[in-house]
């Protein structure tokens, strides 16, 4: 992926260019919210990652500028604050999605491909997903794996379909929390987990091979087999 | 000193005497020129009714018989003494006075109608008198002049009984009303002082500083007991802070410390890539935990922060169902009996506050209790009021500990066997202050029954 990464903390601006690029991915960096918002439209970038407290200009200002000139580039706010007004504020203004300091490295890239392949499918308005022998009808809310029906209750049909429509990277337990099941906060525990490997059981029949893999201090990812 | 005197002339106290003085002092001259001015008009139209009255019978007497008829009635009036003293003057058209016990036709009494003056009366063996005089000049068709008159000497009296009395009110008012008022401002401004003094003393640090509360329950008083609250709001939340900021620190360093030393050792060890694996994911671990706890810290301060102003109404039924679906499948794996019994309730609230409360409060109750035992979420209407109940059969918390349970940073199991940053329960406690509601941790023979009672507002 191409990206720009628009933050004025140094360090933190150095750590993530070094990660990013670690993945392959390009990050440009600049340290202001003047020359962040001009970069931004200058540059075809797949993805801004947009610090809100920025000198010069702030980082809402900027997401409302770039937006204003009708660039649909994904962008990815951070923020020390995480406050729910301030997580709607920044959505409001034009923001893919919202990421709270501290962060782990791995939430940030999940978080990233995660907005950007929404840009790339959200023209579709698909009524049924498939992934690999998995399919998920959304009318009739039924899902099927090799033909074979698999009863959902409500939420777990929410969470399969969360993972399906990522399928192939990989999802955070955080991701989850705020998409199923709308909390800003983490409910504790193994929670997530045990939801997980409930949906686990119940898509992969004895014999077959495994969907969702569990990464390491990261998340899930759902991938054909 | 000068700077106390310099503090009185420029105190609210003074200009608050200043001001009720001035008031009583208008109001007193006002009263007491309105009612001198009634009594002159009421005085004036009596003496008025009385000249009319006499002048209308020598008016009688010159129809019937002239001139003549009316000096003999004058000379006869004159020798008879009455009660109402009344003055007479005919004279002739170039005021030369004929008969009548008035001296001279007074000079500046030109036209006819009613005069007031002062003139020389005969009085009765003594000669003449000076006196005041109320009296009405008539023009007779013949060029002669006629004037009839009174004494209207108590007008002037009643007009210096007014004057000094006026200058005695006032003056009576006007000490009375500076020394009154200045006493009441002075009790107002000695609360502002007492405030002043006290709040500068809390701003130093003594946060145990209160305003004095007397027994008078007035606005100085309620006053006084907002400003306390406001204190002793100020002092919990720094004396919960320092506790916080100990509280972190301890659970920061254990971490730190451990990822320190791990790093040292396996640089000493020279450690093999294999080794190093371990080294680091050991550490992520740490850090894991970490960050959670700032995390939780975080949480903890945003609920703190929230205004109870800012809440609209949510349904706590669905936020409770929710919560219960989330843990059902945790609770099910524990083979473990998660029962619950909702009403429906609706109540001003942060749906986000809500959830965290409910979803700790569930979290907890599964944890702490063994596989094979049951948790109870029970949510009801009870009068002007709701109730939310959430009971386990596990350990409990022994009673003398359960205050210190709600503190931040308690884990009452010492061996932290449980993860958890331990701020679970502190963040339930702030939710509900937040919400205006009780928390209530009782036993539930056996395990922990925590209630939250919201009351409606």
């Amino acid at each position: 992926m191409k990206l720009l990464l628009i933050e004025d903390d140094r360090q933190t601006a150095e750590h993530l260019t070094r990660g990013l690029k670690e993945l392959g991915h390009s990050c440009d960096h600049l340290d202001n919210g003047v020359d962040g918002l001009a970069g931004a439209l200058a540059g075809q970038h797949d993805a801004i990652i947009l610090d809100r407290n920025l000198p010069g200009l702030d980082g809402l200002a900027v997401l409302t500028a770039l937006r204003a000139q009708g660039s649909r580039t994904p962008v990815l706010l951070l923020s020390a604050l995480s406050q729910v007004d301030d997580k709607v504020a920044g959505l409001r203004a034009g923001g893919d999605d919202y990421l709270a300091k501290p962060f782990s490295f791995q939430e940030l890239i999940a978080r990233l491909e995660a907005i950007v392949r929404r840009r790339g499918s959200e023209n579709a308005a698909q009524t049924t997903l498939q992934v690999g022998s998995l399919t998920l009808d959304m009318l009739a809310r039924i899902a099927r794996r090799d033909g074979r029906r698999i009863e959902l209750l409500n939420k777990e049909f929410q969470l399969l379909e969360y993972l399906m429509r990522h399928a192939g990277q990989v999802v955070t337990r955080t991701m989850l929390t705020d998409a199923i099941w709308d909390y800003s906060f983490n409910p504790g525990t193994n929670v997530i987990d045990v939801h997980v490997s409930r949906l686990r059981g119940k898509i992969d029949a004895p014999g077959e091979p495994g969907m969702i893999s569990t990464i390491r201090g990261a998340g899930y990812r759902l991938d054909a087999v | 000193m000068p700077s106390d005197r310099r503090h009185l002339l420029h105190s609210a106290a003074l200009r608050g005497a200043l001001w009720i003085t001035l008031i009583a002092l208008l109001a007193t001259g006002v009263a007491l020129t309105v009612q001198y001015m009634q009594t002159t008009r009421l005085l004036e139209a009596r003496t008025h009714a009385l000249v009319d009255d006499e002048a209308a019978s020598l008016l009688a007497r010159y129809r019937a018989d002239g001139v003549r008829g009316i000096a003999m009635a004058i000379r006869r009036q004159q020798d008879v003494p009455r009660v109402n003293e009344f003055f007479y003057l005919l004279a002739t058209s170039n005021g030369e006075p004929l008969v009548g016990n008035l001296l001279e036709w007074p000079v500046d009494v030109e036209q006819p109608g009613y005069h007031s003056f002062t003139t020389k009366v005969a009085s009765t063996g003594e000669g003449w008198r000076e006196r005041r005089v109320e009296a009405r000049a008539i023009v007779l068709p013949e060029g002669f002049r006629l004037l009839v008159g009174n004494l209207s000497d108590e007008r002037q009296a009643l007009r210096d009984q007014y004057l000094s009395s006026l200058v005695w009110s006032l003056l009576a008012t006007g000490a009375l009303g500076l020394a009154l008022g200045f006493w009441y401002s002075r009790r107002g401004l000695a609360f502002v002082d007492a405030a002043s003094a006290t709040g500068e003393s809390f701003l130093q640090g003594r946060l145990e500083e209160r305003l004095p509360v007397s027994e008078r329950g007035d606005e100085y008083d309620r006053l006084a007991l907002t400003m306390n609250r406001a204190f002793e709001e100020v002092e919990r939340l720094v004396g919960s802070l320092r506790a916080a900021t100990e509280g972190l620190a301890h659970d920061l360093k254990t971490p730190l410390t451990r990822v320190r030393a791990r790093l040292e050792v396996a640089d000493l060890e020279q450690a093999d890539a294999g080794r190093m694996h371990d080294v680091m994911a050991d550490s992520r671990q740490d850090l894991e935990t970490i960050l959670q706890l700032i995390e939780d810290v975080l949480g903890l301060a945003r609920v703190e922060a929230t205004a109870v102003a800012h809440l609209a109404p949510v349904r706590l039924d669905v936020i409770v169902a929710e919560a219960l679906e989330l843990y059902d499948p945790v609770a099910a794996e524990r083979d473990m009996e998660l029962v619950s019994r909702i009403e429906p309730a609706q109540l001003p609230g942060s749906r986000s506050l809500l959830a965290q409360m409910v979803t700790n409060l569930i979290d907890n109750a599964i944890k702490y209790t063994p596989a094979g035992g049951g948790v109870t979420v029970a949510l009801e209407s009870i009068e002007g009021a709701i109730r939310l109940v959430i009971a386990d059969n596990g350990p409990g918390i022994p009673e003398a500990q359960r205050a210190q349970a709600l503190q931040r940073f308690t884990r009452l199991d010492p061996s932290r066997s449980q993860p958890g940053s331990g701020l679970g329960l502190s963040i339930v406690a702030a939710a509900a202050r937040v919400h205006r509601a009780s928390l209530k941790l009782d036993d539930n023979a056996p395990g922990l029954r925590v209630e939250i009672l919201f009351s409606r507002l």
